[in-house]
């Protein structure tokens, strides 16, 4: 199984069976700043800043196994994901909670394998570096792909439902956001749709015409 | 360790020359005006020698100088929704850049420490226009409330000498002319000092070297800062270009008799010279080359002599040092050329008693000679 590639250069792992591709990780801040460089969205440095005050920033080059959370971009609202996911392409966006869980499921069953830790080599250089120094002291025997991609010890992630409302899922370790989720059966509803929680990311899918390979 | 040859190149882009990175993102009104004002004074200035461009934060696009009068207002709010990033511009400029950089108007740059292993950093100025600014540790000069004249004196630092040395390191093809070759002690380097215009300390080289990733540039400013920046490899030999030229039929002659140790009659004042005789002195206050066609040509360094039967080819070779083998070479000083030999144990180049004799056979039937 090899990855495809967002046009940032971050991999995204297709799952045939879904009919989707999904981000191999939670969207990093340096993918997200790339969206807020541009000039033509609401997007800027005051909002930037509200957004890092909830969780600071980490160089992709210097986190480490506990800070590794300030990777990703967290404390954004739905909406704020879903215009990120327009800009990325067509076809990108947020899964539905029947999806992230399909997802969830099937990264549980696949063991990690080489091909798993081996990016092409246009991939994005932030990409390649997350990726080492994610791997550095994670033990990859018997361990599998859900907690490889951080669907598990990772982020609440945002995913809608069918009313429309939206939900996070997901198990962040206790020490970044203490909880008892259980992600197949527990979903996180905010209080306040307009609020941002420190622990709230995402990541994104493409999802594939039916019978398509 | 065995000793290397590599071929090298160290670029010049960006000397003498400041890049603007503005941030209109987190501007009040006044405090834009501040910086449009502040920005104005020094564009003019600054000598004329310093070349400049302008970046806002979080935009790869760069704006001419030129037209920053007449459009700073616009392009502040054109730039407004951006964010303060660096990003998009360390990756737009060249991996090599070595403008200075300044930042001006921002209180938080978000992605200053991806960059922190990186020359981009060491050479960035931030600039605060009031008290609130925070000292950023990542950020080598801060200079707070600076009147344009200030800033102007605080950014003017011209690159004055560039050296290029290594572990074994000695030259033996460059070219830039500007460069010397300076031998002090066991320590070979080649130096540009004060050139007029930067770009020519420029240069693409072949030498010898212990350790490859150590062959490095020091870039010496006026303020006597240096910066050391390893030399770019290349895979692909960069050696002597120079075009193959032949001497007309009577230096033809003259050669082969000089080769043979044989008098030869002069082509300028038609007298017999002996065999060693490479410069008519009746000719001139310095003399002629007995070869008048390498006379026009010649620029310094050696001329190789190739003799093909039909006719005599001859090619230039630039700079003071001439490659004779291996861990080999001959260097011209003044009318003489020692030769030099790498010793293995103490890993330096040290001067034989040797010297490169008139009309040294080379492979084939070639002959080294200078003039």
């Amino acid at each position: 199984m090899s990855f495809s590639y967002d046009r940032l250069g971050f991999p995204m792992m297709p799952l045939p069976d879904l009919s989707l591709e999904v981000h191999l990780l939670p969207v990093t801040k340096i993918q997200f700043e790339r969206f807020i460089a541009e000039a033509d969205n609401d997007f800027g440095s005051n909002w930037y800043k509200d957004v890092l005050a909830l969780n600071a920033r980490v160089s992709y080059k210097h986190f480490t196994a506990n800070n590794q959370e300030r990777l990703f971009i967290t404390g954004v609202l739905p909406e704020e994901a879903l215009a990120f996911a327009r800009w990325l392409g067509r076809a990108f966006d947020l899964p539905t909670r029947e999806e992230w869980r399909a997802i969830y499921q099937a990264f549980t069953d696949i063991p990690i394998s080489a091909n798993h830790l081996q990016l092409k080599s246009s991939a994005a250089k932030p990409a390649h570096i997350i990726l080492e120094n994610l791997l550095q002291d994670f033990p990859i025997n018997d361990r599998t792909l859900v907690e490889l991609t951080l669907m598990r010890e990772g982020l609440v992630e945002w995913a809608s439902t069918p009313t429309g409302t939206w939900v996070g899922l997901g198990q962040p370790r206790s020490t970044f956001f203490p909880n008892l989720l259980n992600p197949l059966s527990d979903e996180f509803k905010p209080l306040e749709a307009d609020k941002r929680l420190y622990f709230f990311g995402f990541r994104l899918i493409r999802r594939r015409k039916k019978g398509r390979r | 360790m065995p000793l290397r040859e590599v071929d090298a190149a160290f670029r010049a882009e960006g000397f003498n020359r400041i890049t603007f990175l503005l941030d209109a993102s987190t501007l009040s009104d006044e405090k834009q005006e501040a910086v449009i004002s502040l920005v104005k004074e020094v564009l003019y200035e600054l000598r004329a020698s310093v070349k400049r461009t302008i970046y806002f934060l979080g935009n790869p696009s760069p704006y001419s100088p030129h037209q920053f009068n007449s459009h700073a207002a616009q392009w502040f709010q054109e730039n407004r929704q951006r964010a303060s990033l660096v990003t998009p511009i360390f990756e737009k400029l060249a991996p090599n850049d070595k403008s200075d950089l300044v930042v001006i108007g921002s209180e938080k740059i978000f992605d200053l420490e991806d960059w922190s292993d990186t020359p981009f950093l060491s050479r960035l100025t931030q600039v605060c226009l009031d008290e609130t600014c925070l000292d950023e540790p990542l950020i080598p000069k801060l200079v707070r409330q600076p009147a344009a004249t200030e800033l102007c004196q605080e950014l003017y630092d011209p690159v004055t000498r560039v050296e290029i040395t290594g572990p074994g390191f000695m030259p033996t093809y460059w070219n830039q002319n500007d460069y010397q070759l300076e031998i002090q002690d066991e320590n070979i380097r080649l130096i540009a000092r004060n050139l007029e215009n930067p770009a020519n300390y420029s240069i693409t080289l072949r030498s010898f070297i212990l350790q490859p990733n150590q062959l490095q540039a020091t870039i010496i400013r006026l303020s006597g800062d240096e910066l050391i920046e390893t030399l770019t490899l290349f895979t692909d030999s960069v050696s002597n270009h120079a075009e193959v030229d032949r001497l007309s039929p009577e230096e033809r002659n003259i050669f082969r008799q000089a080769r043979q140790r044989q008098e030869f009659t002069c082509l300028y004042c038609e007298e017999r010279h002996s065999w060693d005789t490479l410069r008519c002195s009746q000719e001139g206050i310095l003399g002629r080359s007995v070869y008048p066609t390498l006379h026009e040509r010649y620029t310094g360094g050696f001329v190789i002599l190739d003799d093909t039967g039909r006719e005599v080819q001859f090619t230039l070779h630039p700079g003071s040092v001439f490659r004779l083998d291996h861990g080999k070479v001959a260097i011209k000083e003044g009318r003489e050329a020692p030769i030099y030999r790498f010793d293995a144990g103490r890993e330096c180049w040290l001067k034989t008693k040797e010297v490169l004799h008139l009309y040294q056979s080379l492979e084939g039937d070639a002959y080294v000679i200078f003039l």
